[in-house]
Formats: structure tokens, sequence, C-alpha cells
């Protein structure tokens, strides 16, 4: 991405540390307090009209990551900066003004619509809340909305329950547009969704992404579905961001041992090339006790003893990728 | 499938139905395939296509008002449908046995891990010689469980066995969880193993470690498994044959690598086309339009139809019957003319050139 597109959103050094329950007995034998480091010291930049993708195991911290910079958390420490404003921690009167800006798809299109709202409403509800357009403007909108969406006007009296996966997806589609936001977080998008509806949503997801210019963080644990859609990827890896850049180059060449990984442990869809050997041995360690040094030391297969005890720092390797490795592969 | 191997099971045209009220839904819909020793063989499908109802009437588990309504599971010659649960229990565990999707749901919380690998022992029999030379069988002495299942945590590789069997279900980890409950389904050697999505509620990285243990545990073992997902890359990695499911019927069904190369039904293209891949990036997707037909309320011709491109007036009034288009290969679809143009996801060339090898696929 060329640094003349405009900055939308940036992040720097961003924490979220969630405090462990002390019991009375450590408190009296004075043990230090103990945090589950769910996004530890994440920097990035998002421009304007791009998709990044976010990908990493469960519990690295992509949805905590994708939650603070929504405000929906209020951050440990760092800032995030929207068009330059700091927001990172707005309060009252101040954020709400913000948030129309800032949007959500979310993964379960069953629980993140209220069964008992009509799909009109749904939709509404945003435009009402925010007075967007004039009251009498509101049933246009409405249905330039879901024909955006790929719905049509005649279910919008019905209620989510008589919906299927996809059609839900679209209506969540629909409600997180209505606000024409600058930026939005499509959190596992297509993953509760069958193979053919979700190449259905992947396409209207990049539709609408070129037609209204939007600016995407798109976060998904499936590789195939990042690689397709996202014009550059961040990887995660308890907590933090271990490797940045564009989509094809990463792919094609990972420079951090753990998208590596990631990359050889997708099933290949092809029958004539098995490997019998393990992507990686063991799972990722708990976020509460991470190790010393590089946090990937104990599974990574080049390891030494600088990834012991010295952090890598997120530092540029080549134009545009950023990788936090003291021997990146390329 | 040269004429030496066995067949384990033989499933012949079997129906599921689901009595309601109002409608009966027709879950299966005349499934038919045949299971031999040793092989891996994968159901593939949508949501609702009759996959895992399939799997379940296999061990007699269909949940009420579930009922098999036709056809026959033969095992070992024995059809299973029709035996009684005191029957079916010697079936179950010893003979066949079953991993779910979710493995949290599906270990008891509230019994130690190593309780629970005991239960699976108890169908399994000691044979021994007594003083006059007879055999005899008997059942495992709590020693020789705790050895046993010792033995089966590291075969499915969880580390330090000793304290993990003293640890509850909770104290595990996702893929540790799914690593424990193929531990109790192979507790007493079953020749049949039935995996229902063994790896969709996994990581890509915990997936790929239990893929690859399934396959050794076949080989070491010598099981066949089912395989039920909706993943064609799991599919690729682990499966001989497959059969591609739809609104409860078998739509294809062949070898594994036959049909990455020649997808014979429009369905099965379709799938492979809605997959995204290095090719596809930045590009449209080829998504199948629609969404699959409510199950109680089925079109009068073929169920894909509404949804397919190639679909003529046939299509929409007559159902379709399966046939073999070539040996082994089987479709169901009135526009084969037109499939045979049909490109999968791997070359022709290569598959052709893997099968005069008569090779495995390259592991």
């Amino acid at each position: 991405m060329s640094d003349e597109r405009e900055l939308l959103l940036e992040v720097e050094h961003l924490c979220k540390w969630f405090p462990q329950k002390r019991g009375i007995i450590d408190a009296a034998q004075k043990k230090e307090k103990k945090y589950l480091k769910a996004v530890n010291d994440v920097s990035f930049k998002i421009y304007k009209g791009e998709n990044l993708g976010l990908v990493g195991e469960s519990g690295c911290g992509k949805s905590t990551l994708a939650r603070t910079i929504l405000r929906l958390y209020e951050p440990t420490s760092g800032t995030i900066k929207l068009r330059g404003t700091d927001i990172s921690h707005m309060k009252g009167e101040a954020l709400r003004k913000i948030r129309p800006q800032m949007q959500m798809i979310f993964q379960d299109p069953y629980s993140s619509l209220n069964p008992r709202m009509s799909v009109y409403d749904t939709v509404a509800e945003m435009l009402k809340v925010h007075k967007v357009v004039p009251d009498n403007e509101i049933p246009a909108q409405v249905e330039k909305l879901l024909t955006m969406s790929g719905l049509t006007m005649d279910i919008a009296q019905r209620f989510p329950g008589e919906f299927s996966g996809g059609q839900r997806q679209r209506i969540g589609i629909a409600r997180a547009l209505s606000l024409n936001p600058a930026f939005i977080v499509a959190d596992e998008p297509v993953s509760a969704l069958d193979v053919s509806i979700q190449a259905q949503i992947i396409n209207l997801l990049a539709q609408l992404q070129d037609e209204l210019d939007l600016t995407v963080l798109f976060i998904s644990h499936d590789l195939r579905v990042v690689r397709h859609i996202t014009h550059r990827v961040m990887v995660m890896y308890l907590g933090s961001n271990v490797e940045v850049g564009p989509t094809e180059e990463i792919f094609d060449r990972p420079a951090h041992p753990y998208t590596q990984v990631l990359t050889k442990a997708a099933p290949k869809l092809d029958p004539l090339d098995r490997n019998r050997e393990y992507a990686i041995e063991g799972e990722p360690p708990s976020p509460i006790n991470t190790p010393s040094g590089c946090k990937f030391h104990p599974r990574c297969p080049h390891c030494t003893d600088k990834c012991r005890t010295e952090v890598p720092e997120l530092l540029e390797i080549a134009p545009g990728r950023l990788c936090a490795c003291h021997y990146p592969l390329i | 499938m040269s004429s030496v191997e066995k067949k384990l099971l033989e499933v012949k045209d079997l129906s599921v139905q689901f009595p309601g009220k109002y409608e009966t839904v027709q879950a299966v819909d005349g499934v038919s395939f045949d299971i031999y020793e040793g092989e891996t063989f994968g159901l593939v499908g949508e949501s609702g296509c009759g996959k895992s109802q399939t799997m379940r009437s296999i061990l007699g588990l269909l949940k009420a008002p579930g009922r098999v309504s036709g056809g026959e599971i033969l095992y070992k010659g024995q059809d299973i449908t029709k035996m009684n649960q005191r029957e079916l229990r010697k079936v179950r565990g010893r003979e066949i046995s079953i991993i779910f999707q979710e493995p949290m749901t599906s270990l008891n919380p509230v019994l130690k891990i190593k309780t629970q690998i005991y239960e699976a022992f108890e169908g399994a029999f000691i044979t021994e010689k007594d003083k006059d030379g007879k055999e005899v069988k008997r059942k495992m002495t709590k020693a020789e469980k705790h050895r046993a299942a010792l033995e089966l945590l590291k075969l499915v590789g969880i580390p330090s066995p000793e304290t993990r069997l003293e640890e509850y279900p909770h104290q595990f980890s996702g893929g540790m969880r799914q690593r424990a409950m193929i531990a109790i389904a192979l507790g007493a050697r079953p020749k049949l193993l039935l995996a229902d999505e063994p790896t969709t509620a996994l990581d890509v990285t915990i997936q790929d470690q239990i893929m690859k243990l399934l396959n050794r545990l076949k080989d070491e073992l010598g099981m066949s498994i089912i395989l039920v997902t909706h993943d064609l890359g799991v599919i690729a990695q682990m499966c001989d044959r497959v059969a591609v499911m739809y609104a409860g019927q078998i739509v294809e069904m062949t070898d594994t690598v036959t049909l990455f190369a020649h997808p014979r039904h429009p369905y099965t293209y379709g799938l492979m086309g809605s997959l995204p891949n290095e090719d596809t990036a930045g590009g449209t997707l080829e998504a199948i339009g629609g969404a699959p037909p409510n199950l109680a309320n089925l079109p009068e011709g073929c169920p894909f139809a509404p949804r397919c491109k190639y679909a003529c007036d046939v299509c929409h009034e007559k159902r379709p019957d399966i046939v073999e288009v070539e040996p082994g290969h089987f479709a169901r679809c009135h526009r084969l003319d037109v499939t045979s143009e049909f490109q999968g996801l791997i070359s022709p060339e290569a598959a052709a050139k893997a099968k005069e090898q008569e090779v495995e696929p390259n592991e």
C-alpha cells in the first residue's frame, strides 16, 4: 500500500490486559497481580479503501483487538487514531459521535440479530438513533440498504427466525452499512455458513467494498478466504502481531516461521499432494504465562538462545513487510 | 478398489424419516454405499443434507422421532437396523465407534479422563488359556486398564499421560479433548471408526494434527473410517473414496482423485467453484445461487434443479437416477452430457498418471 492513500486508522502500542482474579492467599503472600495479555503492544495502520486480514489461532487476541479498536473495550494503554483523532480514551457524547463511523459484522448470524425485531426495524434502528436521514426518508433508505445487500423490500416485515444463515448475514451486513461507516470490522463473517453460501457472502462483501470504497478489518481463521478477499494481512500470535504485509507476498513467501506454519497447516485441495508431517507440534501456550523472549520460541523449528531471551521487534524487513522475528525467512 | 478387499459395511437403500405433526422430513433418501476394510470413506455436503443422520443410523443412534424407514445396514452380514439394544451394545464401541464434532459436550465434565477411558474397555475382553488349555474370555483388571489407557493416550499423542489421566475434561484444550475422544473411541479397538466433523471446531494447526493422527491410526490399527465433513480440503487430505450428498441423497460417489479431477455432478462442481484459492484472489467466486431446499417440501424434479445452472425441463419434472458413468464413478444427474466437460481442481493428466502408477496418492 502506498502512503499516498489516506491513512484511516492508526493503532500504536495498543494493549488490552484483563486482570486475573487474585485469591486472598495470593494477596497475603503479596504475589504479583496476573494479567491475561489478550492484546499486547500491537501497532498497525489501515489505509482508506483497503481490506486488512487478521489471522491467527483462537485465543490469540484477534477479536479482543477488534473490539478494543471499536472501543467496546477500554484499552489498557496505547493509542487508536481514527482519521487523526485519538479515540483511545474518549467517553460519553464524544464517543457516541464517533461510533457511527465504525461498525461490525458478527460471526454468528443466529445470535447477532434480535429475534423480536423485524428486518425493517433492525436496519432502521440506527438510522433513527443517529438521525442520519429525516424520518420520512427512512423507508427509502432501508430499501436501498436491503437491495445493496442482495435482499428485497418484501421481506422487511418478517423476523430473523424465518431466514437461513446466509440471508441473516445479509441483514447483518445491511445493518452495519446503514450509517455509512468509514470503517467496518468483519469478525469471521462467513465461518458459520455453508460453503455454497459462503461464496455468495464473500462476493457480496468484495463487491460492496469496491462500490462503497469501504475500509475493512477482516478477521478469519480460514486462510483461503483471507487470501481471496484481503489486500494486506496481519498475523497474530499470543496477543502480538508477528507479521504484516501484502497478502500475495505473505502467502507466497512467509517471513515469520509461524506464518509459514499456518500456510502449511491449511488442508490442500489436492488429493495427490498429501503430507504426513505435522505442520507444527503442540498448541499455543496460555496467554497468562507467556514464554520469555520470542513468544513463539518453544514451538519454533529455528529457535536459538537469542530467541529465548530477547523479544524480537516488529521491523520492516522488505518494503511494506513487517516481521517480528530475529531470523526472518526471507 | 480391487476385488481382494473385503466389504466391512454395506448400506443399502437407507432412508431416514423424522415424522412431525404437520409434515414428515425425509432426512436420508435411498442412500447406498459400501465400506471396504482399511479405507477412509468421506461423506461431504452442506448442513442438513443428511450426512450426520446416515452416520447416526449406522450405530442406531438416531434421535427420536427419527427412524430408519427403509433399507438395511449390513455389518459383517448382520443387519444393524433390525438389532435390539442388547445386540447393538455388542457392536457399539467394540466393532464400530464414533467421535463427534464438539469434544467439550461429548465428554462427561464430572468424570476424570481415566474413568471415561476405562469405560471403553468394558467392551474389550482378554482371551487367555486356562490350566486345561481351554480359551476363556475375561474382563480386564484395573491395572490392565490403567496400562492400556496410558498406551492409548500415548498413541493419540497426549504428552505426560500419567498426570493427564487424573485430570478432568475442562483441564484439556480443544485439541487435547478431541485426542481424548479419539482415545476413548479406540479403546475397544473397533474395526470401523465413524468421525462426525472431527476437526470442524478446531484451529487449522490442530486440525492438521488431528487429520494426520487419524491417517496414522488408520494404517497402524487397520481400521476403516467414515468421515463426515463439509470441508473439501479435509476430504482431499484424508479420504480414499467420497460420496457427495445433497438433500438426503448421494449425488456423486467415486474415488477422491477422480472426484477432484472429473466432477460429474453440477453440485460437486459448484462446491469446488465456490472455494477460494490462489487464482481467485481479487476476483469473483463462482457461487451456487439460492439456498439448500426445505427437506419437508422438496421440488418434484431433481432437488438441486432450482439452483442448477444447467437445469433443463426434464430436471424440473423427473428425479434423476444414480448411474455409473465410469467404472466406480456414480452420478445422479440428467445432464451428464454437459457435465462431462467439467474441469476439476486438479489436472486430469496428473490424476491419470497417479492412477496408472497404481500407487497410493503421494503420501
